[in-house]
């Protein structure tokens, strides 16, 4: 019965929440009134989180963690942020200036990193995955794509030409819509579950 | 108790328990029922003593019961062999005249039969000995209680006629011999005395006639007909015996399941029986006369030898039987050792564990590459060779002759179409990792918007978003929720709600708002919008700014008339009607992309030349 | 309130036919198929991971993504937390405690509570610790920032990947190659599941990832949703051919 209670509750709330979807003319403001309550749990659960995690690192630097550098540059990032923030406001533009110029960069760079991760990974594909269809056909779209995308083939010589180009490159939308059909079955299978407390996992 | 004779039920927390556990395995409770001596209910115990009377030894309840008035007697009649102390005599008197019918029939029938106190509380009536009597008694009880729990503990092997045989061999490995009989065409060799050859560790007939004696307690001449039946079923079981089999073979268990893929594994263990087929004759204990030497000095040796007559003839009986018993089903293993589902499964999973020693499980993804770290490096230096060339000489025009997809126009269109009368919502959500793909074409955007004098509302719910490209007029708590919340929810009649009051501005963000411009660097975010605020807001015409790896995920969004269009990435900057040239160099760009055709299509080659290089290798071997 | 339109009525077909098929296989499913459907690559991975952490010695990191509250862009992916409290269930009692990284705050204080109820079934509460379980960042680079450093301590057995995953988070996967650190990534979010199909790492693809069954765990759910969802591509593509003939022969406007 104790494994059963907040399965219970986690049900008739998700029932109740589409019953309050779909008969929305009286259940308006109640919806409204459950969904800001959603929203301040999960800020509280933020503020929560927020704070295990400079506990954690505080309690990391005091024992001597290794890698307890990383720890005091986050709690030193952490604590002028904050400082500045409340001190200057955050419509501050000197502050979010100063911001701006740490993010951009770091960001940045990693967005630079995975360009060349892919890189290697494209090299090492075959070798790591093998032949396969799925290997092969993930390889030939990709090039194929690439190479229509760059622009480089006009063909306005000929209308049959671009028809099948045009269809080539639908194909992805067909593709995109059978994923998207397939993960949308699959969450819709997983919130039933969740709702008849198939979820309950007991080993 | 449970319904599974296996389990009990903990009084405390109702969890299932194996029989034999000291305590609960979820609560900690010890299990007290466990140990029960037999006839000995410790319950009735308690329950009858009374509170005061629980201290008290048996040797003085004893006693008082003597010096209670109700069974006093007369001096002259109850005097003690030690003097005992008896109190009270001059109170007999006065009790007699108001004794009931009943009690004067008791005091008559103690008068005539023998004190029943016992030779304890005779013994014990100083305190001294009675404090002796009392210690001795408790060690008495102490010792019987012991002796039931060990015996308990006992109880399910001693069905299975001994845990531990006299040679010494376990009860499991009896159990795991009778899995594996011998083959069936295994010559059966015999000894010298024509008995046949057993096992180095199996019971000789002899050993197995002394030990039947000495546990029937059967005289040697006396019910032969019986120890010859026993012998028979015995010597069945014994010929049944495999060679000697390690407890770790993979088919030592009775797991119905596996059983069935096991057959063939047992064929290796054939030789092995073969070949300890001939080590008995080296162990001395197999020596009869030895044996019966050590063992039963006094018994005839002919004796023996009728007996071993007598033996052989059911052993070719038996022979017969132990043939077709070779391979005993696993449903003929003896009941006592069940395996629950739950047990059954775990013993699977370390079968798995151990059949994966020393393999690799998991496709590392490292491997000895050639590559290494030079082939990295080089990578890099291409691809910042290309995009330097792309830039350097790319010309003046930095923006790529590329075709405009559809969606970009139609977002285009779109733009163009949205007037003055109804203010625009922008939606930001974008990373800064991103922004050099998205704030050029939000800047174009609003650029736009602004010549037309169209009114726009800047929200976001990113923090990020706070100190990048546009400030938002307003931050939204709770991402997707908040968007939700304002799209689903109206003004109660109670006043405001929590969130409202959040706001520095207007509450209702889509108020008046007809056209909405998603940016949005991920396409998970635009689906969550399209399928949870849209519904809500059917009235808001939605378009996208977004990323080029996103694009495709959107299309079909696109193509079912949800977004009026779809503008990815730096790369479709030309879509917007601009001729600038943007922050990005699309030759550059172009660069990039032929790269990484290059290097696709090189690890293809690399592959094939090293699968033939292996194929050249594997033929050479 | 928008009135409700033919989508509406479609979409409320659908799920209602959900839970016609998945009553029917339920019903159906009583007893184990004989020819079960074959477990889902990335998820065996996890339990030989598993295993082999055990083995090792070694600590298991957790990295749990980041949608459950609608704080960032996926909504109620709670089917990270399924694969927390399997995995976890088995490593409780290991030689070094497996940490959790999450990239949302409700979803870093759900997956305490799963640790701790791990650690509660185990009857160990005092190995318990608040650490075991952190929340990385609040934004998906901040949160994979967390996860990098942590892949370099030598005490790691594995990673495992698990909720609403980006492209970029490909950069974890190929840090743990370059440390020899196995992998493994299962997430629903389909631009992530093509970026670490191109890094090598096993990942589940498509709805693999809604069918979350390590080893015996969740076994006989994962064989009846795999069935169910066979049934529902089924009709829907038997449905979607329909309506192009039906459109094409003019039936339909």
């Amino acid at each position: 019965m104790k494994q059963r209670t907040p399965v219970i509750i986690a049900a008739v709330s998700g029932v109740l929440l589409l019953v309050a979807f779909f008969f929305q003319p009286f259940t308006s403001p109640y919806l409204g009134l459950v969904l800001n309550w959603a929203i301040i749990l999960a800020s509280v659960a933020f503020l929560v989180a927020i704070a295990s995690l400079v506990v954690t690192h505080i309690r990391f630097i005091i024992n001597g963690r290794k890698g307890f550098l990383f720890s005091l540059v986050f709690i030193l990032a952490f604590v002028l942020t904050v400082v500045f923030g409340l001190y200057l406001g955050i419509d501050d533009q000197q502050y979010l200036e100063a911001i701006h110029t740490v993010l951009v960069p770091i960001q940045s760079a990693l967005m630079g990193l995975i360009a060349l991760v892919l890189m290697s990974a494209a090299v090492k594909l075959f070798r790591t995955r093998g032949w396969s269809i799925l290997t092969v056909s993930f390889g030939g779209s990709a090039l194929v794509f690439l190479f229509l995308n760059l622009g480089f083939l006009r063909l306005d010589f000929s209308e049959g030409l671009n028809d099948v180009i045009a269809m080539v490159q639908r194909l992805p939308v067909i593709g995109a819509r059978g994923l998207l059909i397939g993960a949308g079955l699959g969450a819709l299978l997983m919130a039933l579950r969740v709702l008849f407390g198939q979820e309950a996992h007991n080993e | 108790m449970s319904d599974n004779p296996d389990l009990r039920i903990c009084p405390n927390c109702g969890q299932e328990n194996s029989l034999y556990t000291l305590r609960c395995i979820r609560c900690g409770e010890e299990m007290e029922e466990l140990f029960q001596l037999e006839g000995f209910d410790p319950s009735e115990q308690l329950s009858n003593d009374s509170p005061q009377e629980d201290q008290a030894p048996l040797s003085e309840v004893l006693a008082s019961l003597d010096d209670s008035p109700l069974l006093a007697e007369p001096v002259e009649n109850h005097v003690d062999e030690n003097g005992g102390d008896h109190a009270g005599d001059d109170q007999s008197s006065v009790v007699e005249k108001e004794l009931p019918d009943w009690l004067e029939r008791v005091r008559q029938r103690a008068q005539e039969e023998e004190d029943a106190s016992g030779e304890l509380s005779k013994l014990g009536h100083t305190s001294k000995e009675r404090r002796q009597v009392d210690e001795a008694f408790d060690d008495i009880l102490r010792r019987i209680r012991e002796q039931n729990e060990r015996e308990k503990t006992r109880k399910p092997r001693t069905t299975e006629q001994g845990m531990v045989d006299e040679k010494g061999d376990p009860e499991w490995l009896r159990r795991i011999r009778e899995l594996h009989p011998k083959n069936e065409e295994d010559p059966r060799e015999t000894t010298l005395k024509g008995l046949p050859l057993e096992d180095d560790d199996a019971w000789t007939k002899e050993e197995l006639q002394e030990l039947l004696r000495r546990e029937m307690g059967i005289s040697e001449h006396a019910d032969q007909a019986a120890e010859d039946e026993k012998f028979e079923e015995i010597e069945t079981i014994d010929s049944a015996e495999p060679s000697i089999d390690l407890p770790f073979q993979e088919n030592f268990h009775n797991i119905a399941d596996d059983d069935q893929d096991e057959p063939q594994e047992e064929e290796p263990a054939e030789p092995e029986e073969e070949a300890n087929a001939e080590e008995p004759e080296s162990f001395p204990d197999n020596d009869p006369e030895t044996e019966n030497a050590i063992d039963e000095p006094e018994e005839p040796d002919g004796g023996l030898q009728d007996q071993e007559g007598a033996v052989e003839q059911p052993d070719e009986e038996t022979a017969e039987e132990a043939e077709s018993e070779i391979t005993p089903p696993v449903d003929k293993v003896l009941p006592d050792l069940l395996l629950l589902r739950n047990q059954r499964e775990r013993a699977q999973v370390l079968r798995e564990v151990i059949a994966q020693e020393g393999q690799r499980t998991i496709t590392l993804l490292h491997e000895p590459a050639r590559q290494g770290k030079i082939g990295r490096f080089v990578l890099a230096l291409m691809l910042i060779l290309a995009v330097l060339g792309g830039i350097l000489f790319g010309g003046e025009a930095g923006i790529a002759n590329q075709p405009i997809p559809a969606p970009a126009l139609a977002f285009e269109e779109n733009l163009r179409s949205i007037t003055s009368t109804h203010p625009v919502l922008l939606v930001l959500d974008y990373h800064a990792a991103t922004r050099g793909d998205i704030e050029p074409l939000v800047q174009e955007i609003l650029a736009i918007l602004d010549s037309n004098r169209v009114t726009t509302r800047i929200v976001t719910a990113n923090p990020e978003n706070l100190w990048l490209g546009e400030t938002p007029d307003e931050f939204i708590p709770g991402d997707m929720l908040g968007y939700l919340s304002a799209a689903v929810s109206s003004d109660p009649a109670w006043g405001q709600l929590p969130l409202a009051q959040g706001f520095s501005g207007d509450a209702k963000i889509y108020h008046e708002v007809d056209q909405a411009i998603l940016i949005s660097d991920s396409s998970e975010f635009v689906r969550a919008w399209l399928e949870q605020v849209s519904p809500w807001q059917s009235g808001i015409q939605t378009s996208v700014v977004t990323t080029s790896v996103s694009e495709p995920m959107l299309l079909p969004y696109f193509e079912s008339g949800q977004l009026r269009g779809i503008i990815a990435g730096a790369s479709q900057f030309r879509a917007l009607g601009t001729t600038q040239q943007g922050s990005i160099n699309q030759y550059a760009w172009q660069a990039g992309t032929l790269l990484m055709m290059i290097v696709l299509i090189l690890g293809m080659i690399m592959k094939v030349d090293e699968d033939r290089q292996r194929r050249t290798e594997e033929r050479s071997q | 309130m928008p009135p409700i339109s033919l989508t509406d009525l479609i979409a409320a077909a659908i799920v209602g036919l959900a839970i016609v098929i998945m009553a029917i296989v339920w019903l159906s499913s009583r007893k184990p198929p004989v020819e079960p459907y074959e477990p889902i690559e990335a998820y065996s991975s996890i339990e030989a991971l598993m295993h082999r952490s055990s083995e090792e010695g070694k600590a298991l990191l957790l990295s749990l993504g980041e949608g459950l509250s609608g704080q960032q862009s996926a909504m109620g992916d709670s089917v990270s937390l399924a694969i927390e409290q399997i995995v976890l269930s088995r490593s409780v009692s290991n030689d070094q405690p497996t940490q959790s990284f999450s990239g949302d705050g409700a979803l870093a204080c759900i997956s305490q509570l799963v640790v701790h109820g791990a650690y509660q079934n185990a009857m160990a509460t005092e190995l318990f610790r608040s650490d075991h379980s952190l929340m990385g960042g609040v934004g998906a680079f901040a949160w994979m920032s967390v996860i990098m450093p942590e892949l370099a301590r030598s005490e790691n057995g594995g990673l495992i990947l698990a909720g609403t995953m980006r492209p970029e988070h490909v950069l974890i996967a190929d840090l743990a190659e370059r440390l020899e650190l196995p992998i493994i990534a299962a997430t629903g979010s389909l631009t992530a599941q093509a970026a670490f199909f191109a890094s090598g790492t096993p990942v589940t693809l498509g709805e693999e990832y809604y069918l979350p069954s390590i080893g015996k765990a969740g076994q006989m759910t994962y064989q009846r949703s795999a069935k169910t969802l066979n049934w529902l591509r089924i009709i829907l593509a038997l449905a979607l051919i329909s309506a192009v003939i039906l459109k094409l022969t003019g039936v339909l406007p």
